[in-house]
């Protein structure tokens, strides 16, 4: 072989790998294909309507003529007869969903069939789904019946069908996600052998056991509680705390509460409610100061010494660093505030609560953990660095009626905080700012899904999403008097990404003419071609698009040097730890 | 195609390239029979507009992947960034033919590249372009002559270099990183067999900043990979 051949075989080796070129390209374009089918029936729909309407009652009434008879109130209850065949299949699920998990890229997507915990209109279907914060990545594309019966999401448009099961395409990376929702009993995957006609959903619920959502109250009254820190439980690091951990409690007023004993070697936690004015609809929150702990650092003169410990504690899925010196970790059932001391870890405070879900400030001090009890109600955890203390926020107010907790996200500087709840007929962006241990909530509700942008100057920006007629409607809502204006209208799906200081975002339409990039900041919408924004965590109006630095000012963006800018742009180091697959952990800490 | 094989058969005589000849003459014959064979299989499944999708994308696919490959490493910024390019091409047009079919496409391959066009715009559409200020060789025309003529020389380690993937790997990430531009030049001319001059006239640079970079390119590596 001459050198010529040499460089020709490998340049053509290297550069394109055709096969995957053709692989992925058929996987995106499926991924969008679902997205794009959705927005297809919907143009036909007013005449899909009609009927499969038609087709249902008839196959309802006649229990004949090629449709199986159907009653949506019995479904297939795993309580009664196919026990072991529901056993069996959930069984296959999970495998199957450790399998997808474990090896497909972040980027793919998966087709889903799930069954639900009670008939759903596809309304309601809609509104359980954008829980999920990128609730637009998911699409429909089959509704099912109790009996397996089954039809293209057009004939949602009947609000009067109900379904007890759907086939969803999402991205794997959100498939914990879609797993965590407690409106779906069991996601299945056609891997498992499943295909479209022989999907029967499994509801583990019988379907007249539902639960009416009662009236939230206008009444926003959410307390920070006052965590009065008793002596430690100090935690050797070879034992582990699942034998030796005392019971703990969840300080809401819950008396159905599953873990209701409380240990006097454990944190314990006094609500403090505040009352509010029935009419107001912006309510206030006090946050009491907590008592702060002291922490025994290492003498200055002393050279210190870094050691990896292990973590006491088993299952641990997530750690989070709140302060050099307190990290929060989660497992599949509690949330726990470790302290870290002369290479000792010593167990803090516990929360029993399942699928927590972190949302983090830019620096990493402050964490919202949302996350549910027993009861399946959402429940809110609030970890702050500068207090080292994990505290739990009263939110009954918000989640009494059934509502989800979807989503709480706070600034870097812990002030703008912005919550979204999540019921099947409605949806709740609570937002505020937070002064001298008060934070001042407004709220606004929707009948549709919709994604809590940016909150700058006393005005939240929503993005609204219509499914029916596959449009996206950017408002504002003044924090003061409700007052909501419509900033723009897109044809598409959104996708968007918020700065850390929530004062800006990136919002990305795709439609079928392409691509529409713009930059949401005071009100004003400016168009970019790149999609790809990096925000500045330490300076609010610094962004990075395409490799190029800019400020953004009221109205435009103005390129900033790069010299100046990139200070701006470094990540932050904080303290090093690692995870094992099955759950082991443990974290580098000083140990003098 | 004819004037081309023609000239193929004449350089043909001249002693030392009757190789070379004669495999580029079976290469162009192998694209042409099978970019032939895909068109007219295009325009069949077009007429009966009767296969499903997915065979009309495979049969496009097959049939312009290299074209397309020429195409997008002709525009792209950097080699590298050719894959994700083209699958993105492809995806689109995957995507067009799921949504709207493929009856009214009549030329796929014109159909592709105005998409790939779109697509390497956005796709740097934030970078700004690359200048080029190189203009004059570092090397003689005689130097030139002698690494043309090394190149032609037979060498035993390349079957082995070539089997070892991890050092394959290597080499071509030095070629794709040295800049933008070398990692496309050294594509069109070994892969694509495109003339330096056309080379130049595609990527928009003077000739002997085309040679400066892939010979200065070549040497560099004969050093340091023992080439």
């Amino acid at each position: 072989m001459d050198k010529k051949e040499f460089y020709r075989q490998l340049m053509e080796s290297y550069t394109i790998d055709a096969e995957r070129v053709k692989r992925n390209a058929k996987r995106k374009s499926r991924n969008v294909k679902s997205k794009a089918l959705v927005i297809r029936r919907w143009t036909v729909a007013a005449a899909a309507c009609s009927v499969v309407t038609a087709a249902a009652v008839a196959a309802v009434s006649l229990g004949s003529s090629g449709v199986p008879h159907i009653d949506s109130s019995e479904g297939y209850n795993i309580t009664d007869g196919g026990l072991e065949n529901a056993r069996a299949r959930l069984s296959a699920a999970e495998q199957q969903y450790t399998a997808l998990s474990a090896s497909s890229g972040i980027e793919e997507s998966s087709d889903l069939y799930v069954s639900f915990r009670q008939p759903l209109k596809y309304s309601e279907i809609t509104m359980v789904l954008s829980v999920i914060e990128d609730y637009n990545d998911i699409s429909i594309s089959l509704l099912y019946e109790a009996d397996g019966s089954h039809y293209d999401n057009s004939s949602a448009l009947d609000d009067s069908l109900s379904f007890l099961g759907a086939k969803i395409s999402v991205p794997v990376s959100m498939l914990p996600e879609v797993r965590g929702l407690k409106e779906i009993t069991m996601m299945e995957y056609p891997e498992s052998g499943i295909s479209d006609d022989s999907f029967v959903p499994i509801n583990n619920l019988p379907a007249d056991v539902t639960t009416t959502p009662e009236a939230v109250s206008e009444n926003i009254n959410i307390s920070m509680p006052e965590p009065v820190t008793e002596p430690t439980v100090t935690t050797p690091a070879t034992e582990t705390p699942t034998e030796t951990d005392p019971p703990v409690t969840t300080p809401a007023e819950n008396e159905s509460e599953t873990k209701t004993e409380i240990s006097v070697e454990e944190t314990s936690v006094s609500n403090t409610d505040t009352s509010t004015s029935p009419k107001e609809t912006t309510s206030s929150v006090t946050t009491d100061e907590p008592v702060t702990e002291t922490s025994t650092e290492a003498s200055e003169t002393e050279e210190p010494v870094f050691d990896m410990v292990m973590v006491p504690l088993q299952g641990i899925k997530t750690i989070n660093f709140i302060n050099k010196n307190h990290f929060v970790a989660t497992t599949e059932d509690s949330i726990r505030l470790f302290r870290c001391e002369k290479g000792e870890i010593k167990l803090e405070t516990t929360y029993y609560a399942s699928s927590a879900k972190i949302s983090s400030s830019y620096d990493g001090s402050k964490l919202f953990i949302i996350a549910r009890d027993g009861e399946n109600m959402s429940r809110l955890y609030y970890a702050d660095g500068e207090t080292s203390l994990l505290s739990e926020v009263d939110v009954k107010y918000i989640t009494s009626g059934g509502a989800e907790l979807s989503s709480v996200s706070c600034s870097g500087d812990g002030k703008t905080v912005l919550m979204r709840a999540v019921s099947l007929d409605k949806t709740i962006v609570y937002y505020g700012e937070r002064s001298e241990g008060t934070i001042s909530l407004a709220k606004h509700e929707y009948a549709s899904p919709v994604s809590v942008l940016a909150y700058s100057e006393g005005t939240v920006y929503t993005a609204v999403t219509d499914s029916k007629e596959n449009t996206v409607k950017i408002y504002s809502i003044s924090a003061a008097d409700g007052t909501e204006t419509e900033l723009a209208s897109y044809t598409g799906t959104l996708k968007y990404s918020r700065s850390p200081d929530l004062n800006m975002a990136l919002l990305t339409v795709t439609g079928d003419s392409g691509e529409v990039n713009v930059i949401l900041n005071k009100n004003v919408l400016i168009p970019v071609e790149s999609g790809n924004a990096v925000f500045s965590g330490k300076k609010n109006d610094l962004i990075m698009l395409g490799g190029v630095y800019y400020t953004v000012t009221e109205g435009g963006l103005n390129e900033t040097a790069e010299e100046k800018a990139k200070p701006f742009f470094e990540t932050i180091n904080g303290p090093v730890y690692e995870i094992t697959e099955n759950g082991d952990a443990s974290v580098v800490i000083q140990i003098n | 195609m004819e004037e081309l094989i023609l000239i193929y058969r004449l350089a043909g005589n001249i002693k030392g390239f009757s190789l070379k000849i004669s495999k580029a003459e079976t290469f162009y014959h192998k694209v042409l029979t099978t970019k032939c064979k895909a068109e007219s299989e295009v325009k069949r499944l077009n007429r009966k507009g009767e296969a499903s999708p997915e065979t009309y994308f495979n049969t496009v696919y097959d049939s312009t992947v290299k074209s397309l490959t020429r195409f997008v490493i002709s525009k792209c910024g950097n080699i590298l960034d050719a894959e994700d390019i083209l699958q993105n091409i492809y995806a689109r047009f995957y995507q067009r033919i799921l949504k709207k079919g493929y009856e009214d496409i009549e030329n796929a391959e014109a159909f592709l590249i105005s998409i790939a066009k779109f697509e390497c715009k956005s796709y740097y559409s934030a970078q700004k372009k690359h200048s080029v200020t190189e203009s004059f060789s570092d090397y003689t025309d005689e130097q030139m002559v002698m690494i043309e003529n090394e190149m032609s020389k037979t060498q035993k380690n390349f079957e082995d270099i070539l089997c070892d993937e991890l050092l394959a790997r290597e080499i071509f990430e030095d070629i794709a990183n040295t800049d933008e531009l070398t990692g496309k030049i050294f594509y069109l001319y070994f892969v694509c067999d495109m003339k330096l001059s056309d080379i130049a006239a595609d990527l928009d640079m003077n000739l002997s900043a085309v040679k400066n970079k892939l010979y200065r390119t070549i040497e560099r590596q004969k050093k340091k990979f023992r080439l």
